[in-house]
């Protein structure tokens, strides 16, 4: 007689228990991967990190042999753990497919039908008891090896930090002990859940097969298919339309990256390890399947995959098991699968080419075509594998000819889906702007030589949404405002806060260069020009500040006594009466001068400070320029003996003036136009450089011409001008000192200036840009 | 009791079984008949439970079978098939059962193993096919369930052996009022054991009535009539198969004996004689009738 009672003979405690004995042989192999894995990984690592972080500091310091000597040897440990940890880690993952299999062996294998089908216990005690035994027998190895791990970790010596002196360099890059234990924790918990994801996936996949060899090749199929295709399909629809870069969050709701982790256990780990990749060892870092309790979804995901399986279950039928897929349906399911998996992938492939060709021009795409020849390789993929599961299935290639009716329905349906998806501008997300009503806050961002690159906030909401409706709609019928001095084109990126708290993104390229002006001018409008001029935040917090001179070589760089709220306060007035104009296209508005702010306490990278002695420690430094009508600053830096005035040009400090002509339409500033031109002098025939002496022209054209950047018109050129001196102590030519774009309103007089100039010789030109030194 | 009512178990675009009706009383030992493909195995999962039918009703004292757990402690089947059992040993595969069935006997387990003398610690894999189909049914017997299915269960089996394990389920039927259910091609045992027989063929019921009652429905007869012998002369009589040689005639025929009887003496034959048939040549001549005979061969 057993030890059980008889009335528990047929319960699922029973049941279970016997199910669990019986794959005693498959958990001690799974227990031996798992050892092999987190408890080892975790102590060699404890020992690495401490080995690394003291070599880190050493090299900063001397050259110490000890240190390194050390370092290398628990770095080729390490190593040698991490090819075995890997391998363990592999074996422990895939040990859910034979657990799985041996549990389930029923559904796939005709043998075992009469003898487990025939046992006294009801559908739910067989399904949940296979289900449940199988898990532990998976999943318990891996939580003891982790709990192993934690163990070892915490029995470790503690990770060397370094001494109190440290330079802030150094903090960086050594990894601290809760970022270590932290990042175990993670990695030991996504480990866990995309074990569990995998097997409740693969259960949801054998309930549905007939056979073991169909079992096993759809395995592999929907493993692989799933994070391929949802990864390709966000591809499809976020990122080739209309120059978008990225979504909506209400698309990333549905197809984000979050898709790809949380669907399937192959994209969960893929996505962990690209996210612990990007960050490595970063403080506060959070792998990307559990930010924002994605594994709340992860385990939510499981248990429908384990619905799927039980809502089969209760429907196949015993006497099909044998027979290739239990559910006719579900073969068409998986072919389509098997057939938008590799067309979506060449249909990406095939548009990056032709995406590359269609931006080169710098056309608006208006619709994504797809080249068939570029998709040949993918129907033959798909025939291939449309031809294996044919032979697996068994039917001898008899009814073949629906069998290619599904391949080519398959096959072009697919096609047809990804052609949809590329031209549907995000579901509909291309079109879509919040109304100002719903934006708590906006920030932009925007790239075009000349402008004030950079991030700012936005003011007038109101005026921004109505401006990006409006760039929206001229994107497809026109290419420009008509702005003849605004051709070149730029970026921008727009963030809106919304009130419910969703961010709502969008970033465009190759945006008409008007439209660059007009966001430009929206961000300095108001006080806008202040607020984003002068985002000090926390005044205390400031170390130092150092006034900088453009001009005055004497007296270049001066730590300022002045109290940093009054020489803000002072500022942020000035700014505020700044317009966007004043900024740009006009020299006397050229910055004059600049604070270097220095902070007390930087942050940065892995960690605060905390040496108190900031000098020479501060690396956050943010640099704020003074313009000539900062009327207040600048009295108040007289006030206390710090004097500015515009730099006016001694022209008897320089030798010669060189003037460069360039017919490029792309926005110019004068030091990339004489860089860029200085190494063309070896071009057969090249001509744009003149080299004069200085003249009442030249300077007409230099007091007329801008540190800031001209916009360049296609046919039409543009000049640089620079002066030249000589250097005292080595005779060589100095090309740097001042030199400007020439307005647009003076191109002429300088068009007219260069046709009058004859050319200058080519030693002469190499001789003034230090060609000919030895 | 069981009862089986229009029962239809279809596999694709075929029926398996086709509508069939029987009822098989408790405590008798039922021989299942039927052509390769007639559905017998079908049938006997279906009592098991292991298939759910299509169509129809499958009670077992009055409760359906499938996912009905007390009902299916009730029920042992023994497949024809051991394949499943051979990474066990017969230790483990005792256990396996005495687990799950509430009736489990060691002790009628012991008494049985003594008698088949079959080594308890070695993998079933070792063992031969008859020696398999033991170790099947000593478990099957031990579990003292009220009803035992077995497919082919005598195949492979040595006389000795088959004599052992035939006392056997007499002894757990007298013993249990143990309900046997034998499905076979060796008519032979059918004959010997069974009270009761159902011959299925292509899904349905041919027949389903006592032996004696089946044996005694068909008789063989050798005549010599004074004149040929004719369809009308045997009107209210089954013939199933006729052969002439010289002046005899051989007849097969199914009826009530007494009136085959009258019916023979009308033609005045000069010689009579009825053969008793064996259970294979009424299975034959049955089926013959259904068209399913050796003679398509030669064709």
């Amino acid at each position: 007689m057993t030890a059980l009672s008889s009335a528990n003979k047929t319960g699922f405690l029973n049941y279970f228990l016997y199910k669990l004995r019986n794959l005693k042989s498959l958990i001690i192999l799974n227990s031996v991967f798992a050892l092999l894995s987190y408890p080892a990984l975790a102590v060699v690592g404890m020992f690495y990190v401490n080995a690394y972080n003291r070599y880190i500091e050493a090299s900063q310091i001397a050259d110490d042999y000890v240190s390194w000597q050390q370092y290398q040897t628990w770095n080729n440990i390490f190593a040698m753990f991490a090819i075995v940890a890997t391998i363990a880690l592999i074996g422990l993952f895939f040990m859910g497919l034979p657990i799985l299999m041996k549990n389930f062996r029923y559904l796939y294998d005709k043998k075992y039908v009469d003898m487990d089908i025939s046992l006294p216990v009801s559908d739910n005690t067989r399904f949940f008891g296979d289900f449940l035994s199988g898990l532990l027998a998976y999943i318990l190895p891996h939580i003891i090896a982790i709990v192993m791990g934690i163990i070892g970790i915490l029995l470790c010596p503690p990770i060397y930090r370094g001494s109190v002196l440290d330079t802030y360099m150094l903090a960086d890059f050594k990894i601290a002990e809760i970022t270590f234990m932290s990042l175990f924790l993670q990695l030991a918990f996504v480990g866990v859940l995309s074990c569990l994801l995998f097997y409740c996936l693969n259960l949801a996949v054998v309930s549905f097969c007939g056979r073991g060899a169909e079992a096993r090749l759809t395995m592999i199929i929907i493993n692989v298919a799933l994070p391929l295709l949802t990864y390709t399909l966000v591809q499809l629809t976020e990122v080739y339309y209309y120059g978008s870069e990225t979504s909506s969050n209400n698309i990333d709701a549905i197809l984000t990256s979050g898709a790809v982790s949380l669907l399937s256990p192959l994209g969960m780990l893929a996505s962990t390890f690209v996210s612990w990749l990007m960050s490595f060892f970063s403080e506060g870092f959070t792998v990307a399947p559990l930010r924002n309790c994605g594994w709340l979804v992860a385990i939510f995901v499981c248990i429908v995959y384990t619905g799927v399986a039980y809502f089969l279950m209760k429907k196949r039928r015993n006497e099909m098991v044998g027979s290739p897929y239990m559910f006719k349906g579900i073969r068409h399911i998986v072919s389509a699968i098997t057939a938008l998996s590799v067309f979506s992938i060449s249909v990406i492939f095939d548009v990056l080419l032709s995406y590359d060709a269609h931006w080169s021009t710098g056309r608006v795409i208006t619709h994504i075509d797809i080249d068939f020849v570029n998709l040949i390789p993918a129907f033959v993929i798909t025939f291939i594998i449309f031809i294996v599961m044919e032979l697996i299935s068994g039917k001898g290639f008899k009814k073949f000819g629906f069998t290619l009716i599904r391949y080519g329905g398959c096959s072009f349906g697919s096609i047809l889906l990804c052609y949809l998806l590329l031209n549907s501008g995000g579901l509909g997300a291309e079109y879509y702007v919040p109304n100002y009503n719903d934006v708590e806050a906006a920030v932009v961002s925007y790239s075009q030589e000349g402008n004030a690159n950079g991030t700012y906030r936005v003011d007038n909401i109101k005026e921004f949404t109505e401006l990006h409706r409006a760039f929206i709609s001229d994107r497809e019928t026109n290419h420009a405002k008509g702005n003849i001095d605004s051709c070149s084109t730029g970026s921008f990126g727009i963030d809106y806060r919304l009130k419910n708290g969703e961010v709502v993104s969008r970033g465009y390229y190759d945006v008409d260069g008007a439209y660059i002006d007009d966001i430009a001018r929206l961000c300095f409008e108001g006080n806008g020009m202040a607020n984003n001029y002068l985002p000090i935040s926390d005044i205390s917090d400031i170390g130092y500040i150092t006034f900088i001179s453009m001009y005055d070589t004497e007296n270049r760089e001066i730590e300022l006594k002045i109290p940093a709220k009054d020489i803000f306060d002072a500022m942020y007035e000035d700014a505020s009466k700044m317009t966007f104009d004043s900024i740009y296209h006009s020299s006397e508005d050229s910055v004059v001068a600049y604070l270097k702010v220095t902070w007390k306490n930087a942050v940065y990278g892995s960690g605060t400070l905390i040496s108190n002695d900031y000098r020479g420690v501060g690396r956050f430094e943010e640099i704020y320029y003074i313009y000539p009508c900062f009327e207040k600053t600048i009295k108040l830096l007289s006030d206390y003996g710090i004097e500015i005035a515009p730099y006016e040009v001694n022209y008897e400090e320089f030798e010669k003036a060189i003037i460069v002509k360039t017919e490029s339409d792309y926005f110019l500033n004068a030091f990339r136009v004489f860089y860029s031109m200085s190494y063309r002098t070896e071009e057969p025939g090249f001509d744009n450089i003149r080299v004069i002496d200085i003249n009442e022209e030249i300077k007409e054209l230099i007091e007329n011409s801008g540190n800031t950047v001209y916009y360049g018109e296609e046919s039409k050129p543009a000049y640089a001008v620079l002066l030249a001196e000589k250097y005292d102590d080595t005779g060589e030519w100095n090309t740097w000192r001042k030199m400007g774009m020439v307005f647009p309103e003076y191109t002429e007089k300088a068009e007219a200036f260069w046709n009058s100039l004859p050319a200058t010789d080519k030693e002469v030109i190499d001789e003034v840009l230090n060609r000919n030194q030895g | 009791m069981i009862e089986i009512k229009d029962c239809v178990m279809r596999f694709d675009d075929k029926n398996a079984l086709d509508g069939i009706s029987l009822t098989i009383p408790e405590g008798c030992a039922y021989g299942l008949l039927g052509s390769n493909g007639a559905g017998k195995s079908t049938l006997l999962r279906i009592l098991s439970g292991i298939y759910r039918p299509t169509s129809g009703e499958v009670l077992i004292d009055g409760e359906t079978v499938y996912n009905n757990v007390k009902n299916k402690k009730r029920v042992f089947f023994i497949n024809d098939e051991t394949v499943q059992f051979v990474n066990m040993t017969l230790t483990e595969m005792k256990n396996y059962y005495s687990r799950f069935y509430d009736s489990f006997s060691e002790e009628l387990f012991e008494k049985l193993h003594k008698a088949v003398e079959l080594p308890m610690n070695k993998r079933l894999s070792t063992f031969s096919k008859g020696m398999k189909r033991q170790a099947a049914v000593i478990c099957g017997i031990a579990c003292k369930t009220p009803y035992l299915f077995l497919d082919e269960a005598f195949d492979g089996l040595d006389p000795t052996m088959r004599i052992i394990v035939k006392q056997m389920l007499i002894d757990a039927m007298l013993d249990n009022n143990l309900t046997v259910i034998f499905s076979s091609h060796n008519l032979g045992e059918i004959d010997e054991f069974c009270d009761r027989v159902g011959l299925l063929h292509s899904g349905r019921v041919v027949f389903n009535r006592e032996l004696d009652s089946v044996k005694g429905n068909i008789v063989k007869l050798q005549l010599a009539p004074e004149k040929p012998v004719s369809a009308e002369d045997w009107e209210g009589i089954e013939i199933l198969h006729t052969e002439t040689s010289g002046s005899i005639t051989y007849l097969i025929v199914k009826g009530d004996r007494d009136r085959i009887k009258e019916k023979a003496m009308n033609l005045s034959p000069k010689l009579y004689d009825e053969i008793p048939l064996s259970l294979e040549e009424i299975f034959i001549y049955e089926m013959e009738v259904l068209g399913y005979d050796s003679s398509k061969l030669g064709e």
